[in-house]
């Protein structure tokens, strides 16, 4: 994995491309956390948002060998 | 400039530690190593007393806003919501722990940054707008509330000393300690950070007597600590992702890591910075916050009634509850201690700050040094008129997107075997506490951006 995470792909190397899903992970996170919350929607945008960003967390965390 | 160099042990250059003797970090190193062989109980005093720069970032970042949270968060919800002050600052620590690995063993940061990424992630997103700029519009909060503060205290003494007035006496103690750090022949850095170890020491004192006046319920109090609750609605978002960006924030990590460049830590003194994270930083600033939010549960919060908004009333209305003159006297003192140890720390950063992103040579003897050190104190004007809105919204909005990216770099950097060698991250949990961290400040990033847009509602 961290070989991936390393790895240059065009301008960036994986872990930046990692940083931008995982932020992008984090404003579905919250924007579904307002719907559910605030506004009573369906909170699957919410979880899908948490589930991606616990996702990205767990790979980006993963050291360079 | 940024690489290690050869002295008795490998150390990262940085002008403010030549201010100290070659023979007083040798006999630092040499004490260190007697301590390390020390039972676990002398050992952590042992460390606690060469500490410094922990001790600094926890009087810094109890400031102002963090006071005033403690205190309506005490008030509002009681005990509820214990659990995001230490969970907050822990999240906080793994970056400042970053902060110090670069500062052992792998460079100045701004250098680091302008090297690797680009000058304008180092020197304007990082320097200039997360800690120099901040650091000028923060102080005005401070001023106005030592200000207050000193105003109410002095009654209890026997005399009046309007804000009107007493602004040029915070000003002058804080010129005084601000000018003194890193200066040689003098005792410099060390006098600032035994100050903020005093002041610390205040605080608990302070707000330990109104906790021991007024009582902890220990049930309550373990729960808060445990249950993560939060309250029901926008509020509840509002309150953890503002606490959690609140403790993570680029100025923290990077006075951590210029404070410990300051008093000359090398690679053999990652362990004396880990301990001063731990005792200095962390533990102070829970044990604080603790004290604060259990005086305002045990009174404000249970008593029901109406909560004032800003911490000068909301002190103003717990102080009589204490009983005594001489509480009132300790609880002011200890609210007094907490901004004027941030405008120290407001100014330090920001000198240091102005001067890696320039590149400028650091000299706490020039004049450059003392103007850009003494920016945050043109904060006294809050004494007499307050902050021009269109500013606090402009900084307000920089900071909160450009936060994320300048994290994002530290974590690149940190994670980089080209940058850090054999010294990079090796750890995965390290990297995942990082990594919540960097969700902490790009929620305040989206939070800013979704309120702009109106999504919020």
């Amino acid at each position: 994995m961290d070989r991936i995470l390393d790895r240059k792909y065009g301008p960036f190397s994986g872990r930046v491309y990692g940083l931008i899903l995982n932020l992008i992970a984090n404003a579905v996170a919250i924007h579904g956390a307002i719907n559910y919350v605030i506004k009573g929607q369906s909170p699957l945008e919410m979880y899908v948002g948490i589930g991606t960003t616990a996702i990205c967390c767990l790979i980006l965390s993963v050291p360079s060998k | 400039m940024g690489e290690t160099e050869e002295r008795s042990v490998k150390r990262i250059h940085y002008p403010l530690a030549e201010a100290i003797p070659q023979e007083q970090l040798d006999a630092e190193i040499a004490e260190l190593e007697r301590i390390e062989k020390l039972p676990l109980i002398p050992k952590i005093l042992g460390y606690i007393k060469l500490g410094g720069p922990g001790f600094i970032g926890a009087a810094f970042t109890l400031g102002a806003g963090t006071v005033t949270s403690s205190m309506l968060s005490g008030s509002i919800y009681g005990y509820k919501t214990m659990w995001v002050l230490w969970f907050s600052i822990v999240v906080g620590i793994f970056m400042v722990a970053a902060g110090l690995r670069f500062a052992t063993k792998g460079g100045r940061i701004i250098i680091l940054q302008n090297k690797y990424h680009h000058w304008i992630i180092g020197s304007v997103l990082t320097a200039l707008g997360g800690v120099a700029i901040p650091a000028i519009l923060w102080s005005w909060g401070q001023f106005a509330l030592a200000g207050n503060l000193l105003e109410s205290l002095t009654p209890h003494l026997g005399f009046s000393f309007p804000r009107q007035y007493n602004w040029i006496a915070i000003v002058a103690l804080t010129t005084w300690l601000t000018l003194m750090y890193g200066k040689k022949n003098s005792p410099g850095v060390r006098f600032v950070e035994n100050f903020m170890k005093w002041a610390i020491a205040l605080m608990v004192v302070g707000f330990g007597f109104s906790v021991v006046k007024v009582g902890v319920n220990v049930s309550e109090f373990i729960k808060g600590n445990l249950t993560p609750w939060i309250p029901p609605g926008g509020e509840g978002l509002d309150l953890v992702i503002a606490s959690g960006a609140a403790a993570c924030g680029v100025m923290d990590w990077f006075l951590f890591h210029y404070t410990g460049l300051a008093r000359g830590w090398s690679e053999r003194h990652e362990k004396l910075g880990k301990m001063d994270m731990i005792f200095g930083l962390l533990l102070p600033f829970i044990l604080v916050n603790w004290l604060i939010v259990t005086a305002f549960a045990q009174t404000l919060y249970v008593s029901g009634g109406a909560v004032p908004e800003s911490a000068v009333e909301l002190a103003a209305v717990f102080a009589p509850l204490l009983g005594s003159e001489l509480g009132a006297i300790f609880f002011y003192l200890a609210c007094l201690a907490i901004p004027v140890t941030t405008i120290v720390g407001l100014n330090v950063v920001c000198a240091i700050a102005i001067f890696e992103a320039f590149g400028w040579e650091a000299n706490v003897d020039s004049l450059r040094w003392k103007i850009c050190a003494l920016l945050p104190s043109t904060g006294f004007l809050a004494v007499f008129t307050s902050r021009p809105v269109w500013l606090v919204i402009f900084v307000t909005a920089f900071i909160s997107l450009t936060n994320n990216i300048c994290g994002w770099s530290w974590y690149l950097l940190l994670n980089d075997k080209k940058v850090m060698g054999e010294n990079r991250c090796k750890s995965y949990l390290w990297n995942l506490g990082i990594m919540v961290a960097l969700c902490f400040v790009n929620a305040a990033a989206i939070v800013y951006i979704f309120n702009r847009f109106g999504i919020f509602g």
